[in-house]
């Protein structure tokens, strides 16, 4: 392990109990965090990318448990064990915010509508002890809007989240989680000094632009990860491969040929037996729908769950 | 390929579309909210039409508007019917309705424009009961075969919405649409729901069907790189305005407003290999209660004039390697009369 490692998440696997039903979610995951790098998860909805978000940030809901697997925070060479710390607890409550801090997907509802932006942002100072008093609570987070570059951030303090545009108050959900320094940010969607970055996404054109890393899920697995260009430039599962595929690239004209990948996402409590991709892989075979393919190394850093190594027929081609 | 297609369909002519404001105890109208503020174009037939812009920018606005579903304060959308133009806006209520016919809209949220209380049957045959066919094993027959069009088995006809994925459930809102066979439809941020694997599908669908049935579309969108994708020609609204309007490749290569430059640089492109400079613009969309004087971009853009701080810009069509590429802007109208 390096010094630059963050977060390290070692064979996780979460499981969702209702209904009697148990729905595994993610399933058997390995990544990780390193300083200063920008991590993108990319999958469809129901894959386990938020889930994951979660996990790391002891947010998971209450009918669902960590069966398995290990979460690391490396913190002032400090480890400490994520899943292992109760949710609630005291210790929780401190890396949230200020060693992980994470930005939901909607800026409309994740700020508190009957306090104003200054108020909350201040909150999160005053709880984690990054200012004394209110007064210097409340010139930090002017400074800290001022850094989002929000226009006037002395008037904009005083406001409500509905005077905030959509994007303002994405800025100002931002400027809450960077306002106690946290080492880890995770942003669900949509940055700076030395965080680790995990971006959670399914625009594709988002990770293009910004990621170092990509990690592709796909019901519960990350079944490709590895350097950003080397996934993008030679996917080497078929579904990454299909997801490239199946998006229209700004630039490319009226002419390029979108493959759509057939069928759906599988219903999670009626799982394919075997490679969770199966049912919808043009390179299918009998083995696949037996048994999940382990990860294998395809080149230096670059991971791929498959048993057909498209990287390698791709390649020298 | 242009050329031969100036059959107009549609001609939209000075279009407003107001939201009042009301305030106080007798809610009074206080202001307006010019979510559509006087556009002009004409949609030809059997064209895909991509229209872009920011959220609140008034696309969605516009194409309710001009299937009047949103009314209009003023303005004309005159369409062609096989017995003459005629202005929907000023259409009597029973003209209107056999209107409706003609033209249709597939909506942008798949969970939310179905009934989960009717089957897809009970959905899809009300607008066939309308259009008077009143045969309930005719009904079924052709609602078979729409949902034979759109890649769903024909089993799908019992079963209730909940059963489906986003990406059927809007399978069965376009199949609804084209079941009153339609000319013309607006497809309002129709793929924007629905996860990128299923984007695709529907929108090979979407062309598919477009060259099958002969349809027109509306393509609503934020989304620059579906929209280069389906379109032929591509509208850019910003604050109500249309600011500039050509056929896609055109646009692309020769773009000629500040605001479509701007909105080009800012979309993250699929291609590892294309990460680059981007123009960022300054502060946030103009609220459209006040709308800034002169031109609704100059107070975010990175060449403002003074002239653009006073003079609102007109439209003007200039003609570009024989395409008509409609611009609002003072400095590009400069630079081409020079």
């Amino acid at each position: 392990m390096d010094n630059n490692t963050i977060i390290s998440v070692r064979d996780l696997h979460v499981n969702f109990y209702n209904n009697d039903r148990c729905n595994r979610v993610i399933r058997g995951v390995n990544f990780d965090l390193k300083k200063g790098k920008i991590l993108c998860v990319v999958g469809e909805s129901g894959c386990g990318k938020s889930v994951t978000a979660n996990a790391i940030m002891g947010l998971l809901p209450d009918l669902s448990r960590i069966e398995q697997g290990e979460i690391h925070f490396y913190d002032n060479d400090q480890d400490i064990r994520i899943d292992q710390l109760p949710r609630k607890g005291r210790e929780m409550r401190k890396i949230r915010g200020e060693g992980i801090a994470m930005i939901f997907q909607d800026p409309m509802t994740s700020l508190n509508p009957v306090f104003t932006v200054g108020y909350q942002i201040n909150e999160a100072l005053l709880c984690h002890h990054q200012a004394k008093n209110k007064k210097e609570a409340t010139g930090k987070s002017i400074e800290l809007l001022k850094q989002m570059g929000i226009p006037l951030p002395e008037k904009r303090v005083g406001e409500y989240p509905h005077q905030f545009s959509g994007g303002m108050s994405q800025r100002a959900m931002i400027a809450m989680a960077m306002s106690c320094h946290p080492k880890v940010l995770m942003l669900e969607l949509k940055n700076q000094e030395g965080t680790a970055i995990l971006l959670i996404t399914h625009d594709m054109g988002v990770v293009a632009e910004l990621a170092d890393e990509i990690a592709v899920m796909y019901m519960g697995n990350i079944i490709e990860s590895g350097e950003a260009r080397a996934v993008m430039k030679n996917p080497s599962h078929p579904y990454t491969k299909a997801l490239l595929d199946s998006i229209p690239v700004l630039g490319r004209g009226k002419d390029q040929d979108l493959q759509p990948i057939r069928g759906s996402t599988p219903d999670p409590y009626n799982r394919p037996k075997g490679c969770q991709f199966a049912p919808r892989c043009d390179y299918c075979t009998e083995c696949c729908t037996q048994q999940m393919p382990e990860e294998q190394i395809v080149e230096p850093g670059h991971m791929c769950r498959c048993f057909h190594n498209l990287f390698k027929q791709g390649g020298d081609a | 390929m242009e050329e031969k297609k100036k059959d107009v369909l549609i001609s939209v002519r000075g279009l407003k579309t107001y939201y009042p404001i009301r305030k106080g105890v007798f809610r009074r109208v206080a202001g307006y909210v010019r979510a559509v503020d006087d556009v002009s174009f004409d949609v030809y037939r059997g064209e895909i039409l991509g229209v872009v812009g920011e959220s609140g920018c008034g696309k969605t606005t516009m194409g309710k508007s001009i299937l009047r579903l949103i009314p209009a304060h003023s303005g004309q959308v005159l369409y062609n019917f096989p017995d003459g133009e005629k202005d929907i806006l000023k259409m009597e209520k029973a003209e209107m309705d056999e209107a409706r016919q003609k033209m249709q809209i597939v909506f942008q949220n798949p969970y939310s424009s179905l009934n989960p209380a009717y089957t897809i049957f009970g959905t899809m045959q009300e607008p066939l009961i309308r259009f008077g066919m009143k045969n309930k094993a005719q009904r079924k027959e052709k609602i078979a075969q729409l949902l034979k069009d759109v890649n769903l088995p024909e089993d799908c006809m019992q079963r209730y919405p909940n059963e489906f994925s986003g990406g059927q459930r809007q399978r069965i809102g376009i199949a609804r649409a084209l079941s009153v066979d339609p000319e013309f439809v607006i497809c309002d941020e129709a793929v924007s729901a629905l996860d990128v694997s299923i984007q695709a599908q529907v929108l090979k669908l979407l062309k598919e069907l477009k060259e099958k049935k002969n349809l027109t579309y509306m393509f609503i969108t934020h989304d620059l790189s579906v929209v280069e994708y389906i379109s032929d020609r591509i509208i850019v609204m910003y604050l109500g305005h249309i600011v500039e309007m050509a056929p896609t490749q055109e646009l692309f290569e020769n773009t000629l407003h500040p605001y479509t430059e701007a909105l080009l640089s800012a979309i993250p492109v699929a291609d590892i290999d294309q990460r680059r400079k981007r123009i960022p613009l300054q502060g946030d969309v103009p609220s459209p209660v006040n709308p800034p004087s002169g031109c609704p971009f100059h107070p975010r853009c990175p060449k403002c004039t003074e002239r653009c701080k006073t003079e609102v810009p007109k439209p003007v069509t200039l003609i570009h390697n024989g395409h008509e590429h409609m611009v609002c802007c003072h400095l590009a109208q400069t630079t081409k009369s020079e």
